[in-house]
């Protein structure tokens, strides 16, 4: 059986509650949540390479206890702007950077 | 009979114009077209310029300048022109040069109403006589409100939209040389008037206190009745029809919330709602004086408020003005749609003739109010006294005063009984009480707006839902300013 291909890196979205989203608000408006999710193998360069290496066994040697991560991570490369919604005490409220509008392994 | 022979005169007259190369009725030229094609001609050109400095003045000045040989004259020579039919389409390009063309030319007719009585017989009575010779005209000498009922019973040939749009060209003026009638009541009107039930009086009254008229002629285009409309509403819940859409058993009901996650959950509405809540919920930072303190920067919410209608597609935004609520709660996020704090209230409350007075100085509210009135006018001919039935028509006008100097809304978190409002009161406006009365009631105690803003809710074309008024509340009041 061949190992199932890990899913790169991308934007996925979620229908949430204010409420849910847990920056405690209370309202019951749906939001759609994008959220950056996946593998970034694909995007390994020659530094996370050495750096996997220098982890396990290169710092130790040179006596440093450094911890770097072994990897590129899927992250947003930018947010939606602002979102605003009405609680549920009739009040206006503005929150920024809660979704992601792009992803990448940085 | 009298339908018939005022159909031959609608038919021989459209013949008659489209003969004499006029503009025909069925599609008017648009104001900035119409402004182009006047300034190509250099009689009717320097004829507009001259308007256009007749009414650059103040109030005041205005009126004695329009009353002059000189811009009299301009006014004559423009009627003929092809600014004299030309219409603006809501959210057009260039729309506020068009209204501002518009208004260049109708603002000196409306100031006289004689004036424009006099066009009106000149253009479509005496072309009439040119062109016929045996079809009648509308009967000059019939009582208002008996032409008024000629009228209607033509509006009911609505399937064939483009003879509707004759007839409410017709209408149109002929309603303009009621009014002009009206203003100088002849004994038979004066007396047939003050004694009639039911009619709602206000709705020929159009008194002119201070030079002002009391309805205006749209600049918009007629909304047709749009069948797409029609059908999306039944078809959002197209097995509820005429029942609530809150009957579903065990599901919790909140269309307004439902409104909110279909906007959320679409990129232009949700970024275009976004700005102005954020705009209209943004306190200016207090200045050096404390006076100058203002919850927010109310010419910036409005104008957000403006761009979320005109550019969100009604699917989406209609639905949060316009829900149906079950409860309180639901009917204060219904209220606060607009944000009313900052587009709505403002600490003054002025009166309503203020209101609308700064309204009429300026060329989008002033269209936008004339469009409301000719759109949510209430009539006692239709079942849901709406003019031609036309939901669609009303909403839409009254969506387009949002954001404008007359936005209106909800006057309380009332989930079954609806009432809208202004943010004004009559309250010592001494004589002219009666007309700001009339005025603000065609907000207040609009059984059509009520109906159609209810019918949205439902998602039907209401039936059993119709509001009911007692007759007596679709009166204007008591004593109408005709008499004096």
């Amino acid at each position: 059986k061949r190992a199932r291909r890990p899913k790169p890196c991308s934007l996925r979205e979620l229908e949430l509650t204010v409420s849910e989203l847990g920056l405690g608000y209370d309202s019951d408006e749906t939001v759609l949540l994008r959220y950056c999710s996946g593998k970034c193998t694909a995007h390994r360069q020659n530094y996370d390479i050495t750096m996997e290496h220098m982890t396990k066994t290169g710092f130790k040697k040179k006596g440093r206890k450094d911890k770097v991560s072994n990897g590129p991570c899927c992250r947003p490369t930018a947010y939606e702007k602002e979102f605003s919604f009405l609680d549920n005490k009739s009040r206006y409220h503005t929150i920024q950077n809660v979704s992601a509008k792009n992803c990448g392994c940085v | 009979m009298v339908l018939i022979t005022l159909i031959t005169l609608v038919f021989v007259l459209d013949v008659c114009d489209s003969e004499l190369g006029s503009p025909g009725w069925r599609e008017p030229l648009d104001c900035v077209r119409a402004s182009e094609l006047c300034n190509q001609n250099s009689q009717c050109s320097s004829r507009y310029r001259i308007m256009r400095q007749c009414l650059s003045g103040g109030d005041k000045e205005r009126s004695a300048m329009l009353a002059s040989k000189e811009c009299q004259g301009a006014l004559e020579v423009l009627q003929d022109s092809p600014l004299y039919d030309c219409r603006c389409k809501r959210g057009m390009k260039k729309e506020l040069q068009c209204l501002q063309n518009y208004w260049s030319i109708h603002m000196g007719l409306t100031e006289d109403r004689d004036d424009a009585f006099r066009a009106f017989k000149r253009r479509y009575l005496n072309a009439e006589d040119v062109c016929r010779g045996t079809a009648e005209t509308v009967d000059e000498e019939k009582e208002p409100e008996e032409r008024q009922d000629q009228i209607n019973v033509t509006g009911e040939h609505r399937e064939d939209k483009a003879s509707t749009y004759l007839i409410y060209s017709v209408y149109q003026r002929t309603w303009r040389s009621i009014s002009a009638r009206l203003n100088q009541p002849h004994p038979v009107s004066k007396a047939s008037l003050s004694g009639r039930d039911i009619k709602p009086q206000h709705q020929y009254h159009a008194d002119f206190q201070g030079g002002e008229e009391f309805y205006e002629t749209s600049p918009y285009e007629p909304i047709h009745f749009s069948e797409e409309f029609r059908h999306a509403s039944i078809i959002s819940d197209s097995s509820l029809t005429k029942v609530s859409p809150c009957s579903e058993a065990g599901k919790p009901c909140n269309p307004c919330l439902d409104a909110a996650k279909a906007c959320n959950l679409n990129e232009t509405c949700k970024r275009l709602r976004s700005a102005y809540n954020s705009i209209c919920s943004k306190a200016v930072p207090p200045q050096s004086s404390l006076a100058n303190q203002e919850p927010c920067s109310r010419k910036r919410c409005q104008k957000a408020l403006r761009q979320f209608f005109e550019r969100v597609s009604w699917e989406l935004s209609y639905p949060l003005l316009f829900c149906f609520c079950p409860d309180q709660a639901c009917a204060e996020r219904r209220r606060r749609t607009i944000v009313p704090s900052c587009s709505h209230q403002e600490r003054h409350k002025p009166s309503c003739l203020e209101l609308r007075h700064t309204c009429r100085s300026d060329a989008l509210c002033r269209s936008r109010l004339a469009d409301f009135h000719m759109n949510c006018q209430m009539t006692p001919h239709t079942v849901t006294s709406c003019p031609h039935d036309n939901y669609h028509g009303c909403l839409m006008s009254y969506v387009g005063l949002i954001g404008s100097d007359v936005t209106p809304n909800y006057s309380d978190s009332n989930p079954s009984n609806i009432t809208i409002s202004l943010w004004c009161s009559c309250r010592g406006t001494g004589s002219q009480e009666p007309e700001c009365e009339a005025f603000h009631r065609d907000f207040t105690h609009n059984t059509c707006l009520k109906n159609a803003i209810q019918s949205f809710g439902y998602g039907s074309e209401g039936g059993t839902l119709l509001a009911t008024e007692a007759p007596s509340t679709i009166l204007p009041p008591a004593q109408p300013p005709v008499i004096s």
